[in-house]
């Protein structure tokens, strides 16, 4: 017979908060970024519809959050390099993994930017991302290639270098999971729609809810 | 592979008795802290192809490591 045991994971209370601070602080930082691209963008909007030269003060504004972001931007990639109390290093997969999630990140972020100054109006409604107004023909182009050509590249590469078949094995759940949530969603909501029940299907909104339904299950599967 | 909630494992021990942290466990794996945390506490089975890794790494055979029957051993 074997020796054979299960080890709980148990953590200290000073690990937990130094943890818990930690976590917080990476949540803080990432709503710094988010309050001043807001801000940098608000202040772009109002200047484009405003017209004329931007004056000194928003110049001096508009560099100062510039520097905030990218204060906020250094802080916590520095934040997230160093590894959590009481825990070791990353192994060079996870380093690996991190890395490319925040390329990814970052690409995301300069996307979202430029879609926000291509679509001022739509954004200052608060619908930009449903948004289905027309795009210049070249951003629409560089879009598509960031998306369907660079997204794919680097997914592969991230399937086949940075993950091990835990993640894989998550990420698969994930990608179940949503399926069956989208090919029972989707349906449901065009019935309900042709009911006289609910609102037009939305396929942005299909979209959104499909990749939060993989985002979501991969995590738990991952951290749980 | 699904977690099983038979399968138990001497990997934390094993690691232990090498006095290595799940990150150089994972490096020589080749695969996350997670997966090392994962499987050590019984929320993931690995895979044959890992568990023979596994089993080569510590030179013990996969069912010295690896037991799928509650408080049974090999041959019981």
């Amino acid at each position: 017979m074997i020796a054979t045991e299960r080890v709980p994971v148990l953590e200290p209370d000073n690990l937990t908060a130094q943890r818990l601070r930690r976590g917080l602080t990476i949540a803080a930082l990432g709503f710094g970024i988010l309050f001043a691209l807001g801000m940098i963008i608000g202040i772009l909007i109002a200047h484009a519809e405003k017209g004329g030269e931007m004056s000194f003060l928003q110049g001096f504004i508009l560099s100062m959050t510039a520097l905030a972001a990218a204060g906020f931007g250094w802080l916590l990639i520095r934040t997230l390099r160093a590894p959590p109390a009481g825990e070791d290093p990353l192994t060079a997969k996870e380093r690996l993994n991190r890395n490319i999630l925040i390329a990814c990140g970052a690409m995301g972020g300069l996307l979202g930017l430029a879609m926000a100054a291509v679509e001022p109006k739509q954004l200052a409604d608060g619908a930009s991302i449903f948004s289905n107004s027309p795009l210049p023909p070249a951003f629409a182009l560089v879009v598509v290639l960031l998306t369907g050509v660079l997204l794919p590249a680097i997914s592969i590469y991230w399937h086949r270098h940075a993950t091990d078949e835990m993640e894989a094995d998550a990420y698969k759940t994930g990608a179940l999971y949503a399926l069956n949530v989208y090919m029972i969603g989707a349906p449901v909501w065009w019935f309900l729609w042709r009911g006289g029940l609910a609102p037009a299907p939305d396929g942005v909104a299909i979209y959104l809810i499909t990749v939060a339904t993989v985002g979501v299950i991969w995590l738990w599967k991952k951290y749980r | 592979m699904r977690a099983g909630d038979d399968l138990r494992n001497r990997l934390k021990v094993l690691r232990a008795e090498r006095d290595w942290s799940q990150a150089e466990l994972g490096d020589r794996l080749g695969v996350s802290r997670q997966a090392v945390n994962a499987i050590e506490t019984g929320k993931y089975d690995p895979s044959l192809p890992l568990a023979f890794r596994i089993a080569r790494l510590f030179d013990q055979r996969i069912e010295e490591i690896f037991d799928d029957r509650d408080g049974a051993g090999p041959g019981a």
